[in-house]
């Protein structure tokens, strides 16, 4: 049965992937038929998906979960429940971007050939979540970024998309290229281009894993590069001049895509000290560098863009410190979360005026006391579901690293919440952070099983790269409270002036990207003569 | 060509003015160019409080035609559609050859600019037309952006987004350097010069140039207009043309001076030395020749200027609109006279009466509601009923006006609990209290450091918001002061309480309305005050389909205040003494209608007295049934398959057109409403009520010509501009739209934030909901009392004398279109030829709409 379903999903991706070979003549006659299909196939796919994966964590991990032990990688199943856990991620998804695409485009002519491409791209991750080799997800991979590239340019007359889908085309190359040449090192020199294989394969075996290492290094890097994350970053804001929705899948599905691959081939990438060294120092480099330029951002989505870049960072950071488990909830939470702030950006202007501070400025003791009380209470919420529900422990470096960060979340906003002075409101917020944090560290639990992670480097001083590189990233990203900090008591002095400029200009890297871009889209548009105008933007031009 | 020389920074020595004196005596013609600028700007209103504006409001002195040529001096703009839009009607036989004649026969007699001949029209109609798009040069960064590989023109609409973005933002950055106690200019000076981004793109030496300017904003404008050894005499056209190359923002900046002058400095002048500091910079990147040409593409339009004439293809255009204009005019006007003779108003006074805003959406609603029961008889009125309130809901900083925008609100009122109106300051701090929390729970969700534990703990609760949002389930749960302002005005046991407003002061509140509305005897049992408002959802134009009148947001808080006033024991009696008795038998009660899904709702029904349930039990009866009509009318305007789905547009996350707003406006009739009684108009007419046999000093008038009819005319002109340029007076596509500070929106990544109406709002995808015509002011009145206000007024008399929106004045037999102050062209003929030729029902059937 099982294998029935595992089938079925297949199909159902690869129907909505063979879309893309449509017609757009014919795709703008039948949109009605094409938004059908879509949400048809995303719904069951979602269903099946979902049940499945369910029932492969019900049977196996809980039992022996019960049993105390951890599970044995079962080769029964072809399809891992991460894949499947992924596809339903994808459907879900899917269904509320298309739905909202239905009004949203509403009498634009180009409609049908808008959900031609959005169910191909969609249909295409899903086979590249599915992929069990990496010939397989390359393709699928490739094929995704194609699909997207069309979005992109849903409006092609607009000068400033060519900049945006230029440059990610650009990023996914790169990334493109370093793919091929893993699976080029790893059927030449191992044999096989399996994932499984690849996680099976202990480094300890090999007296010079020189060839495990390069494939690593190389993985690491497509996943970096076609996940926007620094210095590769630079296209996502820039990403705007296409429907709303676009973006919506953009940031949450496709740009996951990287992440995906690293926590799939968790077990094999993190015996590698150099890839996951790579992931350390570039996604916290990427979650400091958006985080920054995320808060300065005036519009709304430019600044949805940069948290992408930084949330996606951080959740490579979490990989490299050996935590799959924690960064597949936060693909998860950053998907859902980030697809509904996409969508519902046009409701931006009826949550502000807000009364942003208390009238009067808190007295020093008050903030000192408020601090201190604060820090206690999120050590006590995030500290004891860690232990007892994570089985975290603070003496582990990485886990210390990873708690670090949530408990002075944590603890500012509770200190806020002090500060504000209205206890039942602290009380509710406490509470409802227990509750999250309870709930997280019981997935993550049950994830880090379910992924079988090795736990990730041993912090030795061996391995002293790592380590620097591991130290380096997480007092990175500790940076962002102390500038938080700064902040709030609206300290202004010429370094931070120079650092909101910067983060304003989100670090300068989209000047180079503009010139980048210039250089190929010229030749590009000689080839690409500008298709005719069609339905009501016509007048525009 | 990216990377340009390095621009040298400005040292003293190379200053060019000798004298002293001399320079005190420029600076003053500087000031006076700058204020002329800004006099040729309109204003640009927040999201918040987004009302319609009239995109051409400083060119109103000079003629229709001939701002397009003003215009073209300083940007690139349309004011009239293309030709293929009239091809298209006389192909529909909407516009028929003989119009055109007529058209162009009066035109020739009253408009000195039309010399053009009816064959020569038909050859432009023939023509494939061919627009030479001549981009002309009007400032440095244009030059050099056809010379050099960089879009320097985009690259400086960044720049300016980027401050004036994050110096105007109501909220949405998290890190925001506190601008106190600074203006735009100092703002900008203070950051550009750390801000490398110019000098990486290949302005090299930018940031230098930024730290040698001037600390005030006119110097440095001075200075640089002096570098650059512009000529005197075209400054004030290159600085308005500075101006309209960020046209969004500058008219963005010119409604906040207007504003807030006093806190901030002159905010559009501070724009206008930071785009002439870009523009400088480039030009020390040209060479002197082309340098020169600028100067010479100025000097070139002067002389042209002088020797103007519209060219064949723009006057043919003209007249062809004024053709369709003068056919839907006739049709309106041999309509109304049908009318006239047929109802006279019955003596007995109606049971009911029911005020509505005078918004064109009120018509459909009137039309039907009267259709559903003689007894209820309906006016129109500006929808703030006379009460220009300034609302601050409990809890709040900030407070929203709700009056039009031409007035300053006097009002100041706030919503509590009329339970516990003792314990107010209480609520006060606990609602503060409340916001805070919130404020404190979207701090942990968008601050750098926590938004990561944020996505890890309550990432995935977001799904309820997508499940929300897909299955239409109510969405309504923001805490936004404009949101709030909503709810209070909703809930009915929330009243609207007034702070330091004397009893007089209400007295005379109530007697103006009740005047200006010409209901002053003959009261029902019931009379409703009815506002309006909308219902969208995920709609960043929300304000846009509110109550104009109320300056974008419902008119909930305007009824609710106004009805308790008149329903006052001793208001009452004051205005008694004042000659209006209001008997004991009436009962006034408040009521909004909701535009988007057509509902009416009543405030306050269970302090109805007891005489009046069983009539008020009917009267919502009444509007359950007029609201099923007026859905399904709309039902065929947005070809849907049922009225259900109007409802469901207006809770649709995903939903550009959740409704038409004022679409399709084009008349405004100042009359009794027997004149206009069981006339289909279909949403296109502003009904005032006027009757002028009860104003004989023609003080009432003066009111409807100087405020309704003004805010009509913007209405109008800002429908008819979205249409015809959209690009450069409309706001794009809204599936672009990503809003910038919560203030205004862009189309896409950055550039200019936009200005005026989406095309989503106008246009349905096939064809154009809103056919841009002039409006027609249609009044009932003697045309000497009309012509004594409009001589008083300077800026309504540019309105109709210069062809903006246009007036015609009726009476039982005639109707006459003003031209000028002493001239009257008579309709009437022209109205009984269409009288004879189409019947009532072809107005039905002629149907420019579908």
């Amino acid at each position: 049965m099982q294998y029935e379903i595992q089938l079925t999903i297949l199909v159902l991706a690869s129907f909505l992937a063979a879309q893309a070979l449509i017609p757009r003549t014919i795709a703008n006659h039948a949109t009605r038929t094409l938004i059908s299909v879509g949400l048809g196939v995303l719904a069951i796919s979602a269903t099946l998906s979902l049940l499945l994966a369910g029932e492969v964590i019900a049977t196996e991990l809980l039992q022996s979960w019960w049993a105390n032990s951890r599970p044995q990688t079962n080769s029964s199943h072809s399809t891992p429940p991460l894949s499947l856990l992924m596809v339903s991620l994808i459907s879900v998804i899917g269904c509320a971007v298309v739905q909202f695409s239905i009004r949203y485009l509403a009498g634009d002519a180009n409609q049908g050939n808008f959900f031609r491409w959005m169910n191909s791209a969609l249909g295409f991750a899903m086979l590249t979540v599915l992929a069990n080799n990496l010939v397989w997800l390359l393709g699928a991979w490739a094929a995704t970024s194609l699909a997207m590239h069309r979005l992109l340019l849903f409006y092609p007359n607009r000068p400033a998309a060519q900049v945006g889908a230029w440059g990610k085309f650009i990023a996914s190359r790169i990334g493109d290229v370093s793919l091929i040449a893993a699976a080029i090192i790893a059927y030449l020199s191992l044999g096989t281009t399996s994932l499984d294989a690849l996680n099976r394969l202990q480094f300890a075996e090999y007296a010079q894993p020189y060839s495990l290492e390069a494939i690593a290094i190389l993985i690491a890097i497509a996943a970096l590069a076609k996940s926007a994350q620094f210095p590769l970053h630079a296209w996502l804001p820039e990403t705007m001049e296409t429907p709303t929705p676009v973006s919506a899948l953009m940031h949450a599905g496709v740009i996951n895509a990287g992440g995906y691959v690293a926590i799939r081939l968790a077990p094999f990438l993190t015996q590698s000290p150099s890839a996951t060294s790579l992931f350390v120092i570039f996604g916290s480099i990427s979650a400091f560098v958006g985080a920054l330029s995320m808060m300065t951002q005036p519009a709304v989505k430019r600044s949805l863009a940069y948290s992408t870049v930084s949330q996606i960072g951080f959740m490579f950071f979490q990989i490299g410190l050996g935590h799959s488990g924690a960064a597949l909830i936060h693909i998860i939470g950053h998907s859902i979360y980030k697809a509904a702030s996409f969508l519902y950006s046009g409701s931006v202007v009826d949550c502000l005026r807000l009364p942003i501070r208390p009238k009067a400025p808190a007295a020093f003791s008050k903030v000192a006391g408020s601090s201190l009380a604060a820090s206690v209470l999120a050590v006590l919420i995030i500290g004891v579901p860690a232990y007892f529900l994570g089985n975290l422990s603070p003496t582990r470096m990485n886990d210390f690293a990873l708690l670090g960060i949530m408990i002075a979340a944590t603890a500012f906003a509770i200190r806020r919440s002090l500060l504000a002075g209205n206890p039942t409101s602290t009380l509710i917020f406490a509470a409802l952070l227990s509750i999250g944090a309870s709930a997280y560290f019981s997935l993550f639990f049950l994830f880090e099983q379910l992924l079988n992670g090795q736990g990730g480097i041993e912090i030795t001083l061996e391995n002293w790269g790592f380590l620097t590189a591991m130290l380096l990233g997480t007092a990175l990203i500790l940076t962002l409270f102390v500038i938080e900090l700064a902040i709030e008591f609206s300290i202004e002095n010429r370094l931070l002036s120079r650092l909101y400029v910067a983060s304003l200009n989100g670090f300068y890297w989209d000047t180079y990207l503009m010139a980048w871009t210039r250089k190929i889209c010229r030749q590009v548009k000689a080839e690409n003569p500008e298709r005719p105008l069609r339905g009501h933007f016509a007048r525009e031009s | 060509m990216s990377t340009l020389l390095p621009i040298p920074p400005i040292t003293e020595s190379t200053e060019t003015c000798n004298s002293e004196k001399g320079k005190i005596l420029l600076r003053d013609v500087l000031k006076a160019d700058l204020l002329e600028v800004r006099n040729r700007l309109p204003s640009l209103w927040p999201l918040a409080d987004f009302v319609a504006v009239n995109p051409f409001f400083g060119l109103t002195e000079n003629s229709f035609l001939s701002a397009k040529q003003k215009l073209s001096k300083w940007t690139d703009v349309d004011t009239l559609m293309p030709l293929d839009y009239f091809r298209e009607k006389i192909h529909r036989k909407e516009v028929s050859l003989a119009d055109i004649d007529s058209a162009l026969d009066s035109l020739r007699h009253i408009n000195p600019e039309v010399t053009i001949s009816l064959q020569e029209i038909l050859d432009e109609l023939d023509l494939v037309s061919l627009d030479s798009n001549r981009q002309a040069v009007r400032i440095h960064s244009q030059i050099l952006a056809k010379i050099s590989a960089v879009d320097w023109e985009a690259t400086f609409l960044h720049e300016v987004t980027k401050y004036c973005g994050s110096f105007f933002d109501e909220g949405q950055a998290t890190w925001k350097i506190t601008k106190h106690n600074k203006d735009l200019y100092s703002y900008w000076r203070q950051l550009a010069c750390l801000d490398k981004r110019l000098d990486l793109i290949g302005l090299r030496g930018f940031r230098e140039l930024v730290d040698s300017l001037p600390t005030d904003p006119i110097d440095t404008i001075q200075l640089l207009l002096n570098r650059m050894e512009l000529p005197q005499e075209i400054w004030g056209d290159y600085l308005t043309s500075l101006a309209f190359a960020n046209f969004g923002w500058s008219t963005f900046c010119r409604r906040y001076d207007a504003e807030r002058a006093a806190e901030s400095g002159d905010t559009l002048t501070s724009l206008i030395a930071i785009r002439l500091a870009f523009d400088f910079a480039t030009y020390e990147a040209l060479t002197s020749h082309e340098r020169r040409s600028l100067i010479e593409s100025y000097q070139e339009g002067s002389d042209a200027e002088a020797s103007w004439s519209a060219s064949t293809s723009l006057q043919a255009r003209f007249v062809l609109q004024n053709a369709l204009e003068m056919r839907h005019r006739s049709q309106l006007l041999s309509n109304m006279a049908l009318v006239q003779d047929s109802s006279p108003r019955s003596k007995e006074s109606p049971r009911v009466q029911m005020v509505f805003c005078i918004d064109v959406r009120s018509e459909i609603y009137r039309r039907h509601l009267e259709g559903v029961s003689s007894e209820v008889e309906t006016f129109g009125f500006a929808g703030f009923f006379g009460t220009p309130i300034k609302f601050s809901p409990s809890g709040f900083d900030h407070s929203i006006s709700l009056c039009p925008v031409l007035l300053t609100p006097s009002i100041e009122s706030s919503d509590t609990n009329s339970n516990h109106s003792t314990k107010c300051s209480h609520h006060d701090s606990k609602s503060r209290r409340k916001r805070m929390s919130w404020t404190n729970w979207n701090r942990f969700r968008s601050s750098a450091g926590s938004s990561f534990s944020f996505v890890e703990l309550f990432g995935v609760s977001s799904i309820t918001k997508l499940a929300k949002g897909a299955f239409s389930w109510s969405t309504e749960k923001t805490n936004g002061l404009t949101h709030l302002a909503r709810q209070g005005a909703e809930e009915s046991d929330i009243a609207i309480t007034t702070s330091g407003l004397s009893e007089t002061a209400k007295v005379d509140l109530a007697e103006n309305t009740l005047r200006n509305l010409g209901l002053t005897e003959g009261f029902g049992e019931l009379v409703v005050f009815c506002g309006h408002e909308s219902s969208v959802t995920n709609n960043p134009y929300r304000a846009g389909y509110d109550c104009g009148a109320c300056g974008g947001h419902t008119g909930a808080v305007n009824s609710k205040f106004i009805v308790s006033l008149l329903n006052d024991c001793t208001i009452r009696n004051q205005l008694n003494s004042r000659g209006i008795s209001i008997p004991e038998k009436t009962w006034f009660v408040a009521a909004v209608h909701n535009t988007t899904t057509d509902e009416i709702r009543f405030f306050g029904i269970n302090r109805v007295p007891t005489s009046h349930t069983a009539l008020m039990s009917d009267l919502s009866d009444w509007t359950k049934s007029a609201s099923e009509c007026v859905r399904s009318e709309r039902v065929s305007r947005f070809g849907m398959q049922n009225d259900r789905e109007v409802i469901r547009r207006s809770k649709s996350w995903s939903e550009t057109r959740p409704e038409w707003g004022l679409a399709g406006n084009r008349f405004f009739i100042a009359a009794p409403r027997a004149k206009t009684k069981d006339l289909n108009l279909r949403g296109q007419a502003f009904l005032h009520n006027y009757d002028h046999h009860s104003d004989c000093n023609g003080k009432i008038l003066e009111l409807i010509l100087t405020a309704p009819v003004v805010v009509a005319s913007w209405i109008n002109l800002q429908y008819y501009a979205s249409v015809v340029d959209n690009s450069k007076f409309g706001s794009g596509n809204k599936t672009l739209h990503n809003v910038v500070g919560g203030v205004a929106v862009l189309e896409g990544n950055s550039g200019d934030i936009r200005f005026g109406l989406p095309w989503q709002a106008v246009h349905d995808g096939e064809k154009l909901q809103h056919d841009p015509f002039r409006l027609t002011v249609v009044i009932e009145a003697p045309r000497s009392r009309i012509e004594s206000i409009v001589a008083r007024h300077q800026h309504v008399r540019d309105l109709f004398e210069k062809g903006w929106i246009s007036l015609v004045a009726t009476d039982k037999q005639s109707a006459w279109q003003f031209v000028c102050i002493g001239q009257w062209q008579e309709l009437s003929h022209e109205a009984t030829d269409a009288k004879t030729s189409t019947s009532n029902t072809s107005w039905k059937s002629s149907s420019v709409m579908s």
